[in-house]
């Protein structure tokens, strides 16, 4: 028997109304409402069925990133391995001559960061357009572009974070009994977070006005 | 009781795809998202989330026709269903998908046995 009443999560049903085309946004939230309340939620309870549908709504989030997420988790585990790996330590570079412009462009473009933070590199921002750009041409709305890129940031830091904590478990340790290494990792976070947000809201405003221009194309012809 | 009928169209299709052309045409008239969703489950005897649904079913309209028609309401619920037909096109695609199946396996008789 239907409840009625019973309702998913409201922000993953806010969250999936930014991840449909425009054709399927009201149906796909309807047939995972349908499913919800007549299947799902009589069965196993509000809880699980929560869950199933948060699981939903994050397996339509991840069709959408899915090649940029993947990229950067690979780019991640290579910079963990690079860095985190036991013994390593940065060279101490005084009375070394500075790096040459070229370098420095290399550095950037390779995966260095513009600041010392993982995660704002070129390629990076490279991987959050492109992902929010592809989100947005699919579903025609500027919001989509933001929290695709900011999904997508948050996959690679994931990566990063749980190598680095493999290879060095102390370093995880430390995050947690320190307010002050955890807080440091926070700002890690929130700087690509906050990255990945801006240029997929640039994506978005783009691929919005190519998602119109195209439909005025297609209605004219 | 109206109804909006997208027609779903044709292209390589991939496992899930052709789960998801046999799941309409098997429908019939009720094939809608949820109906979808849980025929392709039962054909592929495994969990499919609804995100391998949809994307296959925007690829398909991405292909597609859709007709003009109007909405069937929900019982209890906002939105409306909407509701899909196989192209010819798409039937085509999956009879190419099945000779092509039947191609690549003839000389073998299902399920194969290999000495180890």
């Amino acid at each position: 028997m239907n409840d009625t009443k019973a309702k998913p999560p409201a922000w993953a049903e806010a969250l999936l109304q930014c991840l449909v085309g425009p054709c399927d946004r009201e149906c796909a939230a309807g047939d995972l409402l349908e499913e919800y309340r007549a299947a799902r939620e009589p069965t196993v309870g509000t809880l699980r069925a929560d869950l199933w549908y948060i699981k939903q709504v994050l397996t339509i989030l991840w069709r959408l990133i899915w090649p940029g997420a993947l990229t950067l988790a690979i780019q991640s585990l290579f910079f963990a391995v690079t860095v985190f790996r036991p013994g390593h330590h940065a060279p101490h570079r005084a009375g070394v001559a500075p790096p040459t412009f070229l370098a420095f462009v290399f550095q950037i473009l390779w995966y260095g960061s513009i600041v010392g933070a993982p995660g704002v590199s070129l390629v990076d921002g490279m991987i959050y357009f492109f992902t929010a750009y592809r989100g947005v041409r699919r579903t025609g709305l500027i919001r989509t572009g933001p929290l695709v890129a900011a999904a997508t940031s948050l996959v690679g830091f994931g990566v990063l974070f749980a190598a680095a904590a493999t290879i060095t478990p102390g370093l995880a340790m430390a995050t947690l009994a320190y307010p002050a290494l955890f807080l440091i990792v926070s700002v890690y976070l929130a700087v690509p977070l906050t990255y990945s947000a801006a240029l997929g809201t640039l994506a978005g405003i783009i691929g919005r006005s190519m998602h119109v221009r195209g439909g005025r194309i297609a209605r004219s012809a | 009781m109206t109804k909006e009928v997208a027609h779903v169209g044709d292209g390589d299709t991939g496992l899930v795809e052709q789960a998801v052309l046999l799941a309409v045409i098997n429908l019939g008239k009720d094939a809608y998202g949820r109906a979808i969703l849980n025929e392709v489950q039962h054909r592929l005897k495994r969990d499919v989330s609804a995100g391998a649904v949809y994307a296959t079913s925007s690829d398909l309209k991405a292909r597609a026709w859709p007709a003009r028609g109007s909405r069937q309401e929900r019982p209890f619920e906002e939105a409306a269903r909407r509701y899909f037909v196989v192209t010819g096109s798409g039937a085509r695609a999956l009879n190419n998908a099945k000779s092509a199946l039947d191609s690549v396996w003839a000389g073998f008789v299902w399920p194969l046995k290999v000495r180890t």
